[in-house]
């Protein structure tokens, strides 16, 4: 029988409220860079409205160097970065910089995904009515491919949640810090099963909610 | 590669005029020529007295609200409800948002969907999509309505309604139509005036009863013969050895009994091998292969007679 002992709730719920603070912020700060990444890939892409096979060779490649390094690498490989972001690369500030490094990339891929899905003829059409290519973007592409967009949405957030327990390692920070503070380094496995049954809850509660939202969006 | 070349193709004001070819003949790549979809790498594309072909990408875009454009695939917005739909061009031209949804309102009637408005595209069936792109379409009030196989997708009831749905605005409106499709009944239905396009290049034109009774080119003869019960399509035998005529008459001598009151003083029998009389838009026809039997002298007669009522006689 488990006992709980060294579980201090005070603790927990204050990780818990910085886990919850870090995701938003980065999940945040992802969408707005991650968007614009991800529209700049779609359009200079071949056979798309500004089509710009250098412009589209080069991002491609930050892209996939970012989403080849290891979150853990990562963190420490852009810390100078970090500190000049936030004075500090410790703490939940100093773990959103490598969280968004992290995942703009992989979320700007996603939406380049769902844009592409948009019928070519609707883009057409809009052509045809004189829209111009911000009118494109604008009202056709990212208004058609919205339930693929929130679907993006939710995935990236499920794996910051992800993150966020890994920068752990550098003191981010968190549940995931405290899983590991205590829950490795300390053997009170306890406090690692109850901050790990709060994240599961957490991805459990996001991907139900975004799941939710791209059903009550979907018109296909 | 070339899709379309050498083509020089003028359409008049205020008409329907039909461009045909088979799949791959280049008449998708000639439309989308006319509103620049598609550059052409040469010559140049006028609609009304404007010089498309000229003009900066800026002022294209509003030149272009000036040509409503219909897809065989409809081409909604599939987020967007009906209304929506149909106020995407208002709301790029900048309309105040009242105006629009009189406007829309007005569309919606014109083209039967009243009760729709608030549907999404995928809530309804295929005329009722066309019905909602040809309201789009027509929402800047434009002058020209360009048609990309618009009945292709749909069954041969739909189509029907969707053409005469277009011949009713072409009348109403007085808005130039060039459509392009595959499908002879089209043509025949609603076109004034046809082109038919083989490999890129147009390879006969003319009023489409001219060139419906009297195909030229084997592709024309093709399409000619894809409405069934078309009178050029391979003869008929020769039954009794008497002399293959081929008559054609057009507009109201159709309704006249002129055969009979050419052979009623002779001694000539006829008898109608094969044939077809029906209606091209709204100018009735007729073209019969018949067989006369009688001597030579009176057969003569005969064709003298038929030919000095206005009809056109071949011997075959």
């Amino acid at each position: 029988m488990m006992s709980f002992e060294n579980v201090r709730w005070p603790e927990i719920w204050d990780a818990t409220k910085d886990t919850l603070y870090m995701m938003a912020a980065s999940l945040l700060f992802t969408i707005i860079l991650g968007l614009m990444l991800g529209i700049i890939l779609f359009l200079t892409s071949r056979r798309q409205l500004l089509e710009q096979p250098v412009v589209y060779a080069v991002l491609s490649f930050i892209v996939n160097v970012l989403r080849s390094v290891p979150f853990v690498i990562l963190m420490i490989l852009i810390m100078p970065v970090t500190k000049m972001l936030t004075g500090t690369t410790l703490g939940v500030e100093g773990s959103i910089p490598p969280l968004v490094a992290a995942a703009t990339p992989f979320f700007a891929r996603l939406v380049e995904t769902s844009l592409r899905e948009v019928d070519r003829g609707v883009v057409e059409a809009a052509q045809a009515m004189g829209a111009s290519n911000w009118d494109i973007v604008r009202r056709v592409l990212l208004k058609e491919s919205s339930p693929g967009l929130l679907a993006a949405v939710t995935i990236t957030a499920v794996t910051l949640v992800s993150y966020t327990a890994m920068s752990g390692v550098i003191g981010g920070g968190g549940l995931g810090d405290l899983a590991l503070r205590y829950g490795y380094q300390r053997f009170q496995t306890d406090v690692m099963l109850v901050t790990v049954a709060l994240l599961i809850v957490l991805v459990q509660v996001l991907q139900t909610a975004g799941d939710a939202l791209v059903r009550r969006y979907s018109r296909k | 590669m070339e899709a379309v070349r050498g083509v020089s193709l003028t359409v008049q004001k205020g008409e329907i005029f039909g461009i045909i070819g088979h799949s791959g003949a280049g008449k998708s790549t000639l439309l989308r020529c006319v509103n620049l979809l598609e550059r052409p790498t040469s010559g140049t594309v006028t609609v009304g007295d404007v010089e498309l072909s000229g003009l900066p990408e800026r002022q294209l875009q509003r030149e272009r609200r000036r040509i409503g454009m219909i897809f065989q695939h409809f081409n909604l917005l599939s987020m967007s409800t009906v209304r929506e739909n149909i106020a995407f061009p208002l709301t790029l031209a900048k309309m105040p948002k009242a105006e629009v949804n009189k406007r829309v309102d007005e569309l919606l009637k014109l083209v039967s969907l009243e009760g729709h408005a608030e549907k999404y595209p995928a809530q309804l069936s295929g005329g009722q999509k066309q019905r909602v792109g040809i309201a789009r379409a027509l929402a800047n009030n434009p002058d020209v309505l360009l048609c990309d196989e618009a009945t292709s997708a749909l069954d041969p009831q739909t189509t029907g309604s969707i053409l005469s749905l277009l011949l009713d605005i072409n009348a109403k409106l007085g808005i130039t139509i060039l459509l392009i499709t595959h499908e002879m009944n089209v043509i025949r239905s609603i076109c004034d005036r046809v082109a038919v396009i083989d490999q890129g290049e147009i390879v006969e034109m003319g009023d489409v009863l001219h060139v419906f009774l009297k195909p030229e080119h084997p592709v024309t003869r093709d399409f000619v013969d894809q409405v069934a019960d078309s009178a050029s399509s391979g003869l008929p035998l020769r039954e009794r050895g008497g002399r293959l005529l081929r008559m054609t008459y057009i507009g109201d001598l159709t309704y006249e009994p002129i055969l009979y009151n050419a052979v009623k003083t002779t001694s000539v029998q006829f008898a109608i091998l094969q044939g077809t009389v029906s209606r091209m838009k709204k100018t009735p026809y007729g073209q019969l292969i018949v067989e006369l039997l009688g001597s030579d002298a009176e057969i003569d007669s005969v064709i003298a007679l038929l030919r000095r009522e206005g009809l056109e006689v071949d011997e075959v």
